[in-house]
């Protein structure tokens, strides 16, 4: 999947993001899966709010203080956001002022185990949802 | 002389240590700079609530009356901003929730509107309860006869239309929401506006004992607003009959899913649901009576009773 280095990639629109303490939260409106990253996911996957590239990530990580080391992490972390659809392709290139993670750390990306829950009927209830 | 914001993003905080940081790094964090100050009005918290606000740019303010409504009382007339938007402190807001909340009144007949609200990573059978129950579903709260409202975790109004209906009414101590939009409405005939990308997650509530406390100061919240308009909700036999039959209804599938999954008719989810369905009624009925009888605020029972509340999966 990596191969293509300079294809541009932007986060889909249905993907919606909260900024936490440590890192951010992802959630795939259509998938209904949540996936959350680290400090340093968060500044790569702000990257892709704009559109950017493999090439560019990893030229961007490298200013972050990444050790070549590490620039595997950086890919398969973008690999999982292409995998998982977060990111589709885009026409270009966007440019994007990001503030550097405080300090390098290998970025991660982990999705939970359940996705968003449904809102359920039943037979006995037909009324749901209600407040009471 | 400086700008006035257009927005001011009101919070009150009580004991929100474990939540106000990452509500308030969201908030800092929005994807496009609006014109906005934000608000944190602590309610007398004994926690460091009031040292993590102080540590993001925000004005802190103090309320010492008890209650969400005395805290936005306090934001609404400290505010600048024409409009005012709410948050709590259990909530995240995502990267382009202002921007999308504040979209609304590009109408200008817009006076009340809405975001829509989702689960925050749901883990716990309580947090998945109330995100399968449809309960953050604002779509479906707006339009509820005879009370429509807009959850006050994600919601904005113009400060002229909050101020000339005098506020949030200080005495509800919940349900203030449900008050607030339907006196809004009552002197601004019209709807609540609805941005479903001005989306905040949740934090519900994550223990059995937080959720049948909360089911219960919902149901008082409710039992307030029957006596304070009996003009529009008029508690008679209707409404008893309906009681008891949600209360059967509910407690009889709790039983006959507990059964079913046991002989592999119904999946373990379903029957979680049900189970808490039906603690949820049996709490949120109890606190609507305590209120209801009492006419005022009662805590609630400290241990489960009740045949609900010992039903397992």
């Amino acid at each position: 999947m990596s191969s293509d280095l300079d294809t541009a990639f932007a986060l889909r629109p249905d993907v919606v993001i909260t900024v936490l303490e440590e890192g951010a939260l992802l959630l795939d409106l259509e998938s209904k899966y949540f996936y959350s990253v680290n400090s340093t996911g968060w500044s790569i996957v702000q990257r892709f709010e704009a559109g950017s590239s493999l090439r560019a990530v990893t030229e961007q990580s490298r200013d972050w203080g990444a050790p070549d080391g590490d620039l595997e992490s950086v890919r398969l972390f973008v690999d999982v956001l292409r995998k998982d659809r977060l990111v589709e392709a885009s026409g270009a290139i966007g440019e994007s002022q990001i503030a550097p993670p405080s300090s390098w750390i290998r970025p991660v990306i982990e999705k939970h185990k359940d996705p968003l829950q449904r809102v359920m009927t039943s037979a006995f209830d037909p009324s749901v949802p209600l407040a009471e | 002389m400086t700008a006035l914001p257009r927005v001011s993003i009101v919070v009150p905080v009580r004991n929100a240590e474990a939540t106000l940081g990452d509500m308030l790094q969201g908030l800092v964090h929005q994807a496009t700079p609006e014109s906005a100050e934000i608000l944190i009005v602590d309610n007398g918290s004994s926690d460091r609530s009031r040292e993590i606000a102080e540590s993001f740019p925000v004005k802190v303010l103090i309320e010492t009356k008890l209650g969400p409504a005395a805290a936005r009382n306090l934001g609404l007339r400290a505010a600048r901003g024409e409009i005012i938007a709410h948050l709590d402190a259990d909530t995240l807001p995502t990267r382009n929730w202002l921007r999308e909340l504040l979209g609304a009144f590009d109408d200008p007949d817009t006076v009340i509107a809405a975001g829509r609200s989702i689960s925050y990573a749901p883990e716990t059978a309580p947090e998945r309860y109330v995100e399968a129950s449809g309960r953050l579903d604002v779509e479906t709260s707006r339009r509820r006869h005879p009370f429509p409202f807009a959850p006050s975790k994600n919601l904005a109004v113009r400060r002229t239309a909050a101020i000339r209906i005098g506020g949030w009414c200080e005495d509800m101590l919940t349900g203030e929401d449900v008050d607030f939009c339907f006196r809004i409405l009552r002197e601004f005939p019209g709807e609540i506006a609805y941005r479903e990308r001005a989306i905040v997650f949740h934090r519900n509530r994550q223990t059995d004992a937080a959720l049948r406390v909360q089911a219960w100061t919902y149901g008082e919240g409710a039992a307030q607003l029957y006596r304070r308009y009996p003009e529009v909700a008029d508690w008679n036999l209707h409404g008893r009959v309906n009681a008891l039959r949600i209360l059967a209804t509910r407690g009889l599938s709790a039983a006959y899913h507990r059964a079913a999954f046991r002989v592999g008719l119904c999946s373990e989810s379903q029957c979680e649901f049900a189970r808490y369905h039906a603690l949820w009624s049996w709490w949120w009925w109890r606190g609507f009576f305590s209120w209801y009888r009492s006419g005022e605020r009662v805590s609630p029972p400290a241990h489960p009773r009740g045949r609900t509340a010992g039903v397992q999966c």
